[in-house]
């Protein structure tokens, strides 16, 4: 990805924690407008990356630009542009969702009054309940609502359904598609469950062991990686299936489902006429070409 | 002994900071002559309590009941604390110069963790600490009302004459009563269990809808907020200052209530021990929670918010000192109506007493940067003794400036910069370099 004024400008990053190297060399640049889906396992440096980005986490080496200034130095009225919901849902415990809400929304002048009441009546949040009371779920949806109700210009969410109920999901995902229409806007999600991710985000960043190993919209991934279904027009398959970049391989005598790379549609049909096949072309879903990926 | 040292592990995590600060506290206190009475309730409140604190919680889990000998399970973990902590204290008293007899140093010890382990119970029940509070409520249900009535009526008659003797008595008449009652968990958990879980849960369910600040404080500082302009100094400051007392303030009733009866009891405690209740006051701080990092993002930037942190430390100084202020001005108002039982004369505290808490308050903030600022294991263990050294070293005034040979105010002035200087590097230290997340 690369724009002469990006959001978010992220250059040979680096940042150790002892001796784990959580980010290796990022490069990165956030387009405004995208919604952009960061994926990875587990200690991949997703959840580092985004507090680079906000400041939270200052980088050992390289440079991270957030809004055009350096994210270690972002003003107040830089963050003022920018929601935040985090994995761990802290909050001040000690005070009700009620007093909460309204401590958080003194501090913004884009605070959207009705967008708050609509979320707080759809998201069923008790506002007299404590917050140090509240369940996971109804956390993660209280840190949800303070941080779109300022309508910000970036949305950092890292791994903002964790904690949510089915249905709390569904709901989530409806909010990130009502986002989603301000096209100024621009999102970066961080989640494990890419099944939700992939119906709203239009670009993807996947991570391994700190560094960037994908980076492209979410379409080229698609084109990119394809499944191919193969099928013996002369009752079995050949021993050798003549396709290049084969990522995966699975068959039988009469059939077999291949996984492919950089293939265009008349390369595979041309490849499955010469082994006598008939060739059923399928786009990989997000998760397939995560593994694919990250393998 | 793998469930004895799994919690002796515990204790090490839960109560590092606070444990630590108790231990030399006390160190210093039998170094310097603190009086037996008054050393032997410390001691209990101080390290026995946090020991059998950690045990009881540890043997109510639910994992507890599955494991070997379960029944017997918290006997053999007090009694394991009591010896090695009368043997410690005994050896320690044996070192000590002075008129002691570290026989009756060890067994004070000893007893100390049988009373703590009650203490423990009382304290977890009285101030609603809801994790602890279900194992100390059952066990504290198994005492007999009887019993427990005519041991707190007994405390309460004894309090002016309790000396050696009399304590070491009561000490192996709770031991015992700790041993056979309190200590035999099976026993316990089976007589109370249904009806703690229902009681407990009645009660959380009433604090997670409770009111938990007052109107006017909400008013008071969200009107202060809203005052100066959006994303101005005035709006994080004050939102800081609500973050951080906002709770506290709105408890204002139970915290008048306690400066009162602190207050009429300070009166009779003496000038030694009014001189370190002010300085002991200073040790609130500790519960002052500082937000100086957070995963909830707001529009201040790392300048504004080690501002915010340096206000809110400022403002946790002119509170405690307010309070103290009030003390003193209370027990003026309270010395010449108060009666003198047993002889004993009420007496005002001395007003240039006030500042004493503002001098430790520093060093008790230092710890919290501590763990967000420095990454190096050996610089943060420094810091950290450094800054229970200087609060130990405040509380042991008298003697430390003797031995020094300098006035009391030089040598409170010196640890009131230093706790400063060394609280505001390593902020800027943090807020220049560190992480701002939990």
């Amino acid at each position: 990805m690369s724009s002469d004024n990006p959001m978010v400008q992220i250059r040979g990053l680096s940042k150790r924690f002892g001796k784990i190297r959580a980010l290796d060399g990022v490069d990165l640049d956030i387009e405004r407008g995208r919604i952009i889906g960061l994926l990875g396992a587990n200690g991949a440096g997703k959840s580092t990356l985004l507090r680079h980005i906000i400041g939270l986490y200052l980088p050992d080496g390289g440079q991270c630009t957030t809004l055009g200034c350096d994210a270690g130095q972002l003003s107040p009225a830089e963050l003022a542009r920018i929601g935040y919901v985090h994995q761990e849902g802290e909050l001040i415990d000690w005070m009700t969702a009620a007093q909460l809400i309204r401590y958080v929304s003194v501090y913004y002048p884009t605070w959207n009054k009705e967008l708050e009441e609509r979320y707080v009546s759809e998201y069923e949040i008790s506002l007299k309940a404590r917050v140090g009371s509240l369940s996971p779920g109804q956390r993660q949806r209280l840190a949800i609502l303070i941080a779109i109700c300022f309508e910000p210009e970036l949305l950092i969410l890292d791994e903002p359904a964790a904690a949510l109920d089915p249905l709390a999901r569904a709901q989530f995902l409806d909010l990130l598609l009502h986002l989603i229409q301000d096209q100024n806007r621009t999102i970066v999600i961080s989640s494990h469950i890419l099944s939700d991710v992939e119906k709203v985000i239009d670009h993807a960043v996947i991570m391994k062991a700190g560094k960037i190993v994908a980076d492209a919209s979410f379409d080229e991934l698609r084109e990119k990686y394809s499944r191919v279904r193969l099928t013996a027009l002369s009752g079995s398959l050949p021993e050798s299936l003549d396709f290049a970049n084969v990522l995966e391989c699975q068959r039988n005598q009469s059939a077999a489902t291949l996984t492919v790379a950089d293939l265009s549609l008349d390369q595979i049909e041309a490849a499955a006429t010469k082994i006598s096949c008939q060739a059923e072309i399928q786009p990989l879903p997000l998760e397939d070409i995560y593994r694919v990926v990250v393998a | 002994m793998s469930i004895i040292w799994t919690n002796w592990k515990l204790v090490q995590l839960w109560g590092k900071r606070s444990l630590s600060i108790a231990v030399m506290m006390l160190v210093f206190l039998v170094a310097f002559g603190a009086g037996e009475g008054s050393l032997f309730f410390l001691f209990c409140l101080t390290v026995a309590c946090p020991f059998s604190g950690v045990h009881s919680y540890v043997g109510a889990r639910s994992f507890s009941f599955c494991l070997p000998g379960y029944r017997g399970m918290l006997r053999k973990m007090v009694l394991t604390d009591a010896v090695l902590g009368g043997v410690a204290f005994a050896v320690f008293g044996a070192l000590v110069p002075g008129e002691r007899i570290w026989p009756l140093v060890g067994l004070n010890a000893f007893a100390g963790f049988f009373v703590g382990f009650v203490f423990f119970l009382l304290i977890a029940t009285l101030a609603l600490v809801p994790s602890v509070m279900a194992p100390a409520v059952e066990m504290l249900l198994s005492i007999p009302s009887s019993i427990a009535v005519l041991v707190a009526l007994g405390v309460i008659v004894l309090c002016p004459w309790l000396f050696w003797p009399i304590l070491i008595l009561m000490c192996i008449a709770v031991s015992l009563f700790v041993w056979i009652r309190l200590c035999d968990a099976q026993d316990v958990t089976h007589a109370h269990r249904t009806m703690i879980v229902d009681r407990l849960r009645q009660k959380l369910g009433q604090m997670g809808e409770a009111k938990v600040s007052s109107p006017w404080v909400d008013r008071l500082f969200l009107g202060r907020m809203t005052g100066p302009g959006f994303l101005q100094a005035g709006r994080w400051f004050w939102g800081s200052l609500y973050r951080t007392f906002g709770l506290v303030l709105s408890a204002w009733k139970g915290i008048l209530v306690a400066i009162i009866g602190g207050t009429v009891l300070l009166g009779y405690a003496g000038e030694t021990t009014q001189w370190q209740a002010l300085v002991a006051l200073g040790l609130a701080a500790l519960k002052v929670k500082l937000p100086i990092v957070s995963n909830m993002l707001l529009p201040e930037g790392r300048r504004e918010k080690q501002r915010a942190v340096v206000g809110a430390a400022a403002v946790t100084i002119a509170l405690l000192v307010g309070i103290a202020s009030l003390v003193v001005v209370l027990s003026w108002c309270l010395a010449p109506i108060m009666p003198h039982p047993f002889g004993r004369a009420y007496v005002g505290v001395n007003p240039r007493n006030i500042y004493l808490a503002s001098v430790v308050i520093p060093w008790i903030l230092l710890l919290q940067p501590i763990h967000y600022g420095v990454r190096s294991l050996v610089w943060k263990n420094v810091l950290r003794v450094t800054a229970i050294l200087m609060v130990v070293t405040a509380f042991s005034d008298p003697q430390v400036c003797r031995w020094m040979g300098i006035a009391r105010p030089v040598f409170f002035g010196i640890i009131f910069v230093l706790g400063w200087v060394f609280f505001l590097t390593l902020l800027r230290h943090v807020y220049l370099r560190g992480h701002l997340t939990t």
